[in-house]
């Protein structure tokens, strides 16, 4: 099989849940570093004409959208499945990936982990505290739901683990790192002692945001 | 197989495409129509927290979000399969789904919301100066949507798949406004795509009109049995 290659900037969270996918699959990879700032480049346009990470390159097929990227994985490399063969856990799973997509990083991730970590970090700026504030009720009622999804299974389509961890794993560590996070956790036992779960796993230890630069910086 | 209900209102494009999926499967269903202002009504948003429509009920599972909903559908109505067996192809399924999701809905819709929802629903004049800012991003999508469709006839390849019904709600709309001529019809691949989708009676079924009526049938069934 193809050696699979992984283009994106360290610090994406579509591309952890890639790379932690790849590491649950005990599958090598290569990770193509692309330069912060070089999005909109033709060269990055070519891989992906809309300048977002993370894009997979696996001989001469190359494809971009990361549930889509996750989907052809488990695909390729079936083995320990991360789709559950029930249809109901199934579309439990699909479910997760799109409330990821449409409210978690939407109006969400994009304003409070913008605004309190990437724009202090790697920007140097103070966070906008009214712009957060704005956010916290889409943000309660998106952490309340994904708490009831969960409910008292172990991970989020039933007992085994699915692309759908992978998928919010990855931006749900962001939150954790939030003083907001007070709100969002706290009250949510269930999803509090899934992300410790989740960050205790070798595929998202491997895929820190330090362990990325490394190996962008070993690239 | 038990009844599946769908809660939507008329001229979603995300119901659409779950309505002609069940069309495609030729089932039975029920439409359970909303009112655009009942999407925040504690009624509706015990079925759907963040307010938006579709949700898909069958036999005691009631389930939001259409990319989940189409694939459900495709996994407990196995026939026809909108789902390609191989890896590839199956990825640009997906790939198209979310690009339907991610650029598609946001980039393009709205110039639909501007030329359509403010004018035929909230009877405002639209907003050109937004329709003209919108238009870089959406010939973007377009161009894309033609590069991936390629000489291919469906976007999966020579089989109809979910992303086929997925993406052609939303540009079956563009083709009756204006921004047609500048988005759509530079593709010939792409006009003739929706030609063929809008040839499907899967598509002819699930019309604003064919849905309003349904919607309409369901209304007066309910208020004839809630009179008393």
């Amino acid at each position: 099989m193809a050696e699979f290659i992984v283009h994106t900037i360290p610090g994406s969270p579509f591309a952890r849940s890639v790379l932690a996918t790849l590491e649950e699959k005990g599958a090598p990879y290569r990770l193509a570093p692309v330069v912060p700032g070089t999005l909109q480049s033709p060269e990055h346009l070519a891989r992906h004409p809309f300048g977002r990470v993370p894009v997979l390159q696996h001989g001469d097929f190359w494809l971009y959208e990361t549930q889509a990227i996750l989907r052809y994985l488990d695909r390729v490399l079936p083995q320990q499945p991360l789709t559950p063969d029930d249809a109901r856990r199934t579309a439990r799973m699909d479910q997760a990936m799109n409330i990821n997509d449409w409210y978690l990083f939407n109006g969400v991730g994009t304003v409070i982990v913008f605004h309190r970590i990437i724009a202090p970090q790697l920007m140097g700026r103070a966070p906008d505290e009214a712009a957060i504030a704005a956010a916290m009720p889409k943000a309660r009622t998106v952490f309340a739901e994904l708490s009831r999804l969960l409910g008292g299974q172990s991970f989020f389509a039933g007992e085994a683990l699915s692309l759908a961890d992978l998928l919010l794993a990855p931006a749900i560590a962001y939150f954790t790192m939030t003083p907001e996070w007070a709100e969002f956790g706290v009250p949510h036992a269930n999803l509090a002692a899934w992300i410790e779960r989740m960050e205790s796993r070798p595929s998202m230890k491997a895929t820190t945001w330090e362990r990325v630069i490394a190996m962008a910086k070993a690239a | 197989m038990s009844a599946f209900t769908i809660h939507s209102v008329p001229g979603s494009r995300f119901g659409r495409s779950v309505l002609a999926t069940l069309e495609e499967k030729r089932v039975p269903y029920r439409l359970a129509p909303l009112e655009p202002d009942a999407l925040r009504a504690p009624e509706h948003l015990a079925l759907h927290p963040f307010g938006r429509v579709p949700v898909l009920e069958h036999d005691g599972f009631r389930l939001y979000e259409t990319q989940a909903i189409l694939r459900y559908l495709d996994r407990v109505l196995p026939q026809p399969s909108l789902t390609p067996s191989e890896a590839r192809r199956a990825a640009r399924m997906d790939q198209v789904m979310n690009v339907n999701d991610w650029y598609l809905f946001n980039d393009v819709g709205v110039i639909l919301f501007h030329r359509v929802i403010r004018t035929q629903l909230l009877g405002l004049a639209p907003d050109e100066e937004a329709i003209k800012a919108a238009l870089p991003k959406a010939r973007t999508v377009y161009d894309e949507l033609a590069r991936l469709l390629g000489e291919q006839p469906w976007f999966a390849g020579d089989t109809i798949s979910l992303a086929d019904l997925m993406v052609a709600s939303t540009v079956d709309s563009c083709t009756a406004i204006p921004e047609w001529n500048a988005l759509g019809a530079p593709h010939a691949n792409l006009v003739a795509w929706i030609e063929r989708m809008q040839e499907r009676p899967s598509m002819q079924a699930t019309t604003w009109e064919r849905v309003t009526a349904m919607a309409k049938a369901a209304q007066s069934f309910y208020v004839t049995s809630d009179a008393r």
